[in-house]
């Protein structure tokens, strides 16, 4: 983005620094709504729909289909019609913190997107401690939960607010944990910096780079569902036992904040796991210029839905824990190998150079296992539903 | 730069890999880093993210105006009342909560700030080597010992 | 730019502190504080010192915020309850100018005159100088954080767990 900003100044010729500062200025604003207007409120929207279809098959149902083809506008409808209803506050509610709360949530989440990349040079902020900002940023999300938790004068929303909170930043440190072996091995905290460090070849993943990232992966993956309460993590939010959770009282747009920052967050999990595990916009090299760029925005793009999809998937297929269980599986699984993790990929970094035969062997093994692990995994649904004997499967998304 | 990118060693303005692991260095204190960020002028690199900021909060503001706008707006007694299935609240609902949640947020704050004293260790850890590992090995063993600790008491158990 | 973003999270952060020493109800207090801790962070990016930005973000704003957020929580506080630990209003006034005045003399012998900007701050702020700086000179510091934290550990464990 910087780049492309200074090529547009040089081109004209402008010197001084008002001219600079007016062209970053004005380019980085349209870049921002941009973003705000192309990816994030489509993206969540889409996402909304794709989640509720998915369930809908998963569970023999049909889904929205109504609205537009196959029901994809079904969130433009759904967001008018959060604009249309009346912003309720209860009467015993906390007004400044009731109204305060949604914000801090939405702008925790939203931040988070700055950082972001979708292509080598498209990011609206390459900042020399990305990683970091993105869990700082984030950490603004507890606080609005409990805010809201607290001030909407109800038992649900209280429960649903402490749980919430107690669970992000529980599962806070196995992420940051996780995260920090990645660092580790990039050697540094700029999100772009760790993208280059790894390669298109899954070889050259993180994923696949060490035993230890091997499965830091899954911790961090796991950790990061916890974060933004999906299933199996949903008990702050369990329909059963708390109504909504935090959300209880809210009605109206400042309901859909919250959703909204839900499914964005589904996002900015994928695209973390995505940016630290899978190479994000590494290609091979067949292209240049604008066609790398898009090339680079594909492949971002497709890894993080898969892992969007993954997200979905496993909310529709598990069942909720239970909170001792929760706590029980971060503090005294999640940390202390986490941990491990750490340690295990500083000494694999002393052992093994980077680039030394034993090391590209070593991620061609892991390479191997991922696979393996995959087979297994088809092979296991294949006996499943051999075993479960349906009459006819219905695997046409759109039928 | 291309053949060797296409060899599967990536290609970067941050080039670890060269560097790699130099034991003669370890303890030492190593030279002049290179400046990573891209950002040119100081503000710069951080103007966006505040213009994204500052979006976050303008958007849902908008959107509340343009919803009190169009809404409805009819008032009535019972909509103002705690959601309860149609039963009048039993009990004020803010009342003191378990002090567990404090043991929580504690163990997790002390966990936070020694993952931000791990971050920094882990961008120069090639460049400190066996000498970065020992002094990392160190920190980890108090902190392990804590939590070890912490185990044993049982404020990990949460019933 | 970099001026205007001084002066505008300055008068936030002070905005928030002010507003978190009137608020009566504790919560209200707790926001107003987060939104100082938030503006100071920015502050530190306007100086480019990166990590600071972020840690104040992760540490202040969030680690330290919650763990304020459950303990008023824990106690229940209300704006009745404050009013029994109370300091009189005027007191309350004295006290708080009593440290304003301490902290701009502190600022004045600290700062010595250093007003403006750093002029080639390239790298100071950056991680990695910081980093170098930390595992190298400041290592025996360093170790003994781990120590500290230790302590706090146990501490609040013996607190929490304590039988009543």
């Amino acid at each position: 983005m910087q780049q492309l900003l200074d090529r547009f100044i040089e081109s004209r010729g402008w010197t001084g620094d008002w001219a600079i500062e007016l062209v970053y200025f004005l380019g980085m604003l349209f870049f921002a709504v941009a973003l705000l207007l192309v990816v994030v409120t489509p993206f969540t929207g889409i996402v909304s729909w794709a989640e509720r279809r998915i369930a809908a098959r998963m569970q023999s149902r049909v889904g929205p289909n109504r609205v537009g083809p196959q029901g994809i506008l079904q969130w433009a409808a759904d967001g008018l019609k959060c604009i249309l209803k009346e912003d309720l506050i209860p009467e015993d509610a906390d007004r400044i913190l009731f109204t305060a709360a949604p914000y801090l949530v939405f702008c925790g989440l939203f931040g988070a997107f700055a950082v972001l990349p979708f292509s080598e040079h498209l990011v609206i902020a390459d900042l020399d401690a990305g990683a970091f900002y993105v869990m700082a940023i984030t950490s603004l999300v507890p606080l609005g939960i409990i805010m809201s938790g607290w001030a909407s004068n109800n038992k649900w929303s209280l429960l649903g607010g402490m749980r919430s909170a107690a669970q992000i930043i529980s599962y806070e440190i196995p992420a940051a944990l996780s995260l920090l072996a990645v660092v580790l091995a990039a050697g540094t905290l700029s999100l772009q910096g760790i993208i280059r460090a790894q390669g298109w070849s899954p070889a050259d993943w993180f994923l696949f780079r060490n035993p230890f990232l091997f499965t830091g992966f899954f911790y961090f993956f796991v950790a990061n569902l916890a974060e933004g309460n999906r299933t199996p993590f949903d008990l702050p939010e369990a329909e059963s036992e708390l109504v909504a959770g935090y959300s209880t009282e809210y009605s109206g747009m400042r309901f859909a904040f919250f959703m909204l920052a839900e499914w964005a967050n589904l996002y900015v999990v994928a695209s973390v796991v995505n940016v630290a595990f899978l190479g994000g916009w590494n290609v091979p090299p067949i292209a240049e210029g604008v066609v790398l760029t898009i090339l680079q925005m594909v492949v971002f793009a497709a890894k993080s839905l898969v892992l969007v999809f993954v997200i979905i998937w496993v909310r529709w297929t598990l069942p909720r824990l239970r909170v001792d269980q929760m706590m029980l599986l971060c503090w005294k699984y999640l940390v202390p190998l986490s941990f491990l993790n750490v340690l295990g990929t500083a000494v694999w970094m002393m052992i093994v150079p980077e680039g030394s035969a034993a090391g590209r062997v070593a991620s061609w093994l892991l390479v191997l296992v991922g696979l393996s692990l995959s087979g297994l995994f088809g092979l296991r649904v294949r006996k499943n539903l051999k075993d479960a004997d349906v009459g006819r499967l219905y695997l046409n998304p759109f039928s | 730069m291309r053949a060797a990118r296409f060899l599967g060693a990536p290609v970067g303005r941050v080039r670890p890999a060269a560097e790699g692991f130099s034991r003669k260095r370890s303890g030492a204190r190593p030279g002049p880093l290179p400046f990573v960020s891209s950002c040119g002028d100081r503000m710069n690199g951080y103007a966006p993210l505040i213009l994204v900021v500052v979006l976050a909060l303008i958007t849902p503001a908008m959107l509340l105006v343009v919803s009190s706008l169009l809404g409805a707006k009819r008032t009535e007694r019972t909509k103002g009342e705690p959601y309860e299935c149609g039963i009048p609240q039993p009990a004020p609902p803010r009342r003191a909560v378990p002090v567990k949640y404090y043991l929580v947020a504690v163990l997790f704050l002390l966990f936070d700030v020694e993952a931000v004293f791990l971050y920094p260790w882990a961008v120069v850890y090639r460049r400190l080597g066996l000498f970065g590992f020992v002094e990392m090995a160190v920190f980890l063993a108090m902190l392990v010992a804590g939590l070890v600790y912490v185990w044993k008491r049982g404020a990990l158990e949460w019933d | 730019m970099q001026t205007i973003a001084f002066w505008v999270f300055s008068f936030l952060a002070v905005a928030g502190a002010v507003l978190t020493v009137t608020r009566k109800n504790p919560l209200s207090s707790a926001l107003s504080l987060v939104v100082s801790l938030v503006a100071v962070a920015g502050l530190f990016a306007t100086l480019s010192a990166h990590f600071l930005f972020a840690i104040q973000l992760l540490v202040y704003a969030g680690a330290v915020m919650v763990l304020v957020i459950y303990v008023i929580m824990i106690l229940n506080l209300r704006e009745r309850d404050m009013r029994v630990l109370g300091l009189s209003r005027p007191r309350a006034a004295l006290a708080s100018v009593a440290s304003l005045a301490v902290l701009l003399v502190l600022a004045r012998v600290f700062a010595g005159g250093r007003t403006a900007f750093p002029a080639d701050a390239k790298g100071l702020g950056s991680i990695e100088e910081l980093a170098t700086a930390l595992f190298t000179r400041y290592l025996l510091q360093f170790e003994v954080v781990s120590v500290l934290l230790l302590a706090a550990m146990v501490g609040a464990v013996v607190l929490a767990m304590r039988k009543f």
